[in-house]
């Protein structure tokens, strides 16, 4: 007893460590989005400005910020919409029909294949295949390609062959249609791998630099990311205009989370456990 | 799961707008649009936008900037072009060099008497051809900054044009800045190549030599590797090390800007921003040091051009005989940059003396400017390797490899690459 108190001890204090460790850079950007550029490389460095400043919010805010984030936001959540109805039919296709019909599991295993191949290797056809469709500089060029993920896929997989076959099965004695039985019946079962890969898919849209930047060339349609590195410039970096600039960005990503953490656990088990 | 298709489809909403903004485009009925590819945001103060701005209200045109950073513009300007998606005008420092065939021929719609040659020759890049694909626009110097406040604390005078310091009596001083005159650094040097460079030249050293009607890789040079030697050591003593040997994206210019450097070699570009900055200590600008075979400054800048392929090209000219055939208007754009001019008829007559001062010592780094620079630049050496030269220099100044080894190395490559021979 007494040596699993110690060891609960020693692990609450690692995680407070851990937490510490996870927070901090996120304090300091916070803190030094607030100094004066004079500040930020003042040795020995400080957490707190002695002269804070707004400056450099209100400078971003008039550059057109807000423009930014609704091209991230509409970028962010349209694709991660389309991400969640694919990933999720595939995923149910998938699991319910690999008694089915014959050689699902292969398709599963050339899904799986496709992870292999860095994403890197496929910018250049997929950019030629974008510019073909007569997506360039459109924002569909970017939402497109990457709607469709593996790990969607099989987070959804999984989950689906955790659930017992005879809940399908009891559905289409009662006369349910399939479209009914993925809806009404699996969805809701599989409700916490949408929260996770939800959280994961607007993270990813949110963060994407390359994609965007290969894509859209006119400033109207530029998203969060593209805004903030054109504050680096050939002969010098704007890292007070940065710093805020990060700041309000990663605002939406933290909202995302907050709300939809408590099921994010559930989720990964679901999708990593079972099945 | 209600709640979260409910949060989904309200942040939907929110941002559904954004596509009847992305995907519409006004076309032009009234005033015209001229694009315009920067390469950072500009500052409130930057002297371009002013001037394009200015242009927009007299002429009731607008200006659309976009800006597409400059590491990113190499990956970027050639999927524009292949999508037919160009912009009307583009500032820059090297995307004429590099696709020579996408731009317009300039000196078919200026007088290009107007300009200073050798800022066409540096700015243009262009040594080949007698086509002028990129016009003056930013004219630029390398130059040495100081903290004045620290030299007067440590009891240095500040060397004047005429009796300039040498390499040995700058390093002294950096010492002397470190040890009395409360600075952390006593000197910092932009990682780049090009201020690196200058002590080379100063050296008597070069990337490369005239070989012929071609060129021979001269970068491994003995007065190179003597050059590269004193470097390191410097960097070991009186330099932030980190920013050569690449510890850190610091920019040494926030070093400078917040008293911790004594001496700072960089360009005139700074000029604007630290006269707009700088409040906290004195500061100015002071002769460049003068090496073993004499003195060294290396011009640069950035153009305006336009490319041959935009909707808007006819715009753009538009805008350039505005800028400089008015010689007012470029006058404004002088005073707002507060740098060296391009045009042979306007030159910059600032009002503050402390400007004046600097400004005449900016202008002597002019005459410093090198034969064997030139030669360099007329061999576009930059075409074969750019950045990996200065991995070379950032290698030995770390101290993975010699300074010979690292610039055997190099010699070698661009050697290979260029086809030329390696200098005797």
């Amino acid at each position: 007893m007494k040596v699993e108190k110690k060891t609960s001890k020693l692990l609450t204090a690692l995680s407070i460590v851990l937490a510490i460790a996870m927070i901090f850079p996120i304090f300091w950007l916070i803190c030094s989005s607030f100094k004066q550029p004079n500040e930020l490389f003042k040795y020995p460095l400080k957490l707190f400005s002695s002269d804070p400043t707004f400056q450099y919010y209100k400078s971003v805010l008039s550059g057109g910020f807000m423009n930014y984030v609704k091209n991230s936001l509409f970028l962010a959540v349209v694709g991660t919409l389309i991400t969640l109805a694919i990933s999720a039919m595939c995923g149910y296709a998938l699991a319910i029909y690999r008694f089915e019909i014959k050689y699902t599991n292969l398709v599963f295993a050339v899904f799986l294949l496709g992870t292999l191949i860095p994403g890197e290797t496929l910018t250049v056809p997929q950019v030629s295949v974008i510019s073909a469709l007569g997506l360039y500089n459109n924002i569909w060029g970017v939402i497109l390609p990457v709607v469709t993920t593996t790990t969607g896929i099989f987070m959804f997989r999984q989950a689906y062959m955790a659930i017992p076959l005879s809940f399908v099965e009891a559905a289409r004695i009662d006369g349910c249609p399939e479209w009914k039985i993925f809806t009404h019946v699996m969805m809701p079962l599989g409700s916490s791998s949408f929260v996770t890969l939800a959280i994961f898919s607007f993270m990813w849209r949110w963060n994407d630099y390359i994609l965007p930047m290969l894509i859209l060339s006119n400033q109207k349609n530029f998203t969060i990311q593209l805004a903030i590195k054109n504050f680096i410039g050939n002969t010098g970096v704007d890292w007070s205009s940065i710093l805020s600039a990060s700041v309000m960005s990663v605002i939406p990503v933290i909202v995302v989370f907050v709300i939809l953490q408590k099921y994010i656990i559930g989720g990964v088990s679901a999708g990593g456990v079972k099945g | 799961m209600k709640k979260l298709g409910l949060f989904l489809i309200v942040l939907a909403i929110i941002a559904l707008p954004v596509f009847a903004n992305g995907q519409s485009e006004q076309k032009a009925t009234g005033p015209r649009t001229l694009s315009v590819l920067l390469s950072e945001e500009p500052s409130s103060g930057d002297a371009l936008s002013l001037i394009l701005d200015k242009w927009a209200a007299e002429t009731g045109n607008k200006v659309e900037r976009l800006v597409i950073p400059y590491d990113d513009q190499i990956t970027k300007f050639p999927l524009m072009a292949k999508n037919k998606d160009l912009p009307d005008l583009v500032a820059t420092t090297r995307l004429t060099r590099l696709y020579p065939d996408e731009f317009l021929d300039l000196s078919t719609v200026i007088n290009m008497a107007i300009f200073e040659p050798q800022a066409v020759a540096i700015i243009g890049q262009d040594y080949t051809s007698n086509k002028n694909l990129c016009l003056p626009q930013q004219f630029t110097i390398t130059n040495v900054y100081y903290n004045a406040d620290a030299f007067k604390k440590a009891g240095i005078e500040v060397p004047t044009v005429d009796d300039p310091w040498t390499l040995d009596e700058l390093y002294a001083n950096a010492k002397l800045l470190q040890e009395k005159g409360g600075v952390k650094y006593g000197m910092a040097m932009d990682a780049s190549r090009a201020r690196y460079d200058n002590m080379i030249y100063m050296n008597g050293g070069s990337i490369t030599v005239k070989n012929g009607n071609s060129f021979a890789v001269n970068v491994n040079s003995k007065a190179n590797v003597e050059a590269l030697e004193k470097f390191i050591e410097w960097n070991n003593t009186v330099m932030p090390k980190a920013i050569w040997a690449g510890g850190t994206n610091d920019n040494p210019a926030d070093y400078f800007k917040n008293g911790d450097v004594g001496i700072y070699f960089s360009g005139s570009w700074q000029y604007n921003g630290f006269y707009q900055d700088i409040k906290a200590f004195n500061w100015g600008v002071m002769p460049s040091p003068v090496g073993a075979k004499g003195p060294s400054a290396i011009m640069g800048g950035s153009g305006l051009a336009v490319p041959a392929n935009a909707d808007g090209k006819d715009l753009a000219i538009e805008f350039l005989k505005w800028f400089y055939e008015d010689s007012a208007n470029f006058q404004e754009y002088l005073n707002n940059d507060k740098g060296l001019s391009s045009l042979k008829d306007v030159t910059y007559s600032p009002a503050d003396p402390k400007v004046v001062a600097d400004y005449k010592v900016l202008q002597s780094e002019v005459a410093k400017v090198s034969d064997a620079f030139n030669v360099d630049e007329q061999s576009n050496w930059r075409n074969y390797y750019d950045n990996e030269y200065r991995d070379a220099l950032r290698q030995a100044v770390y101290g993975s490899v010699s300074a010979k080894d690292s610039l055997d190395d190099f010699a070698n490559k661009l050697s290979k690459k260029s086809g030329w021979p390696l200098a005797k």
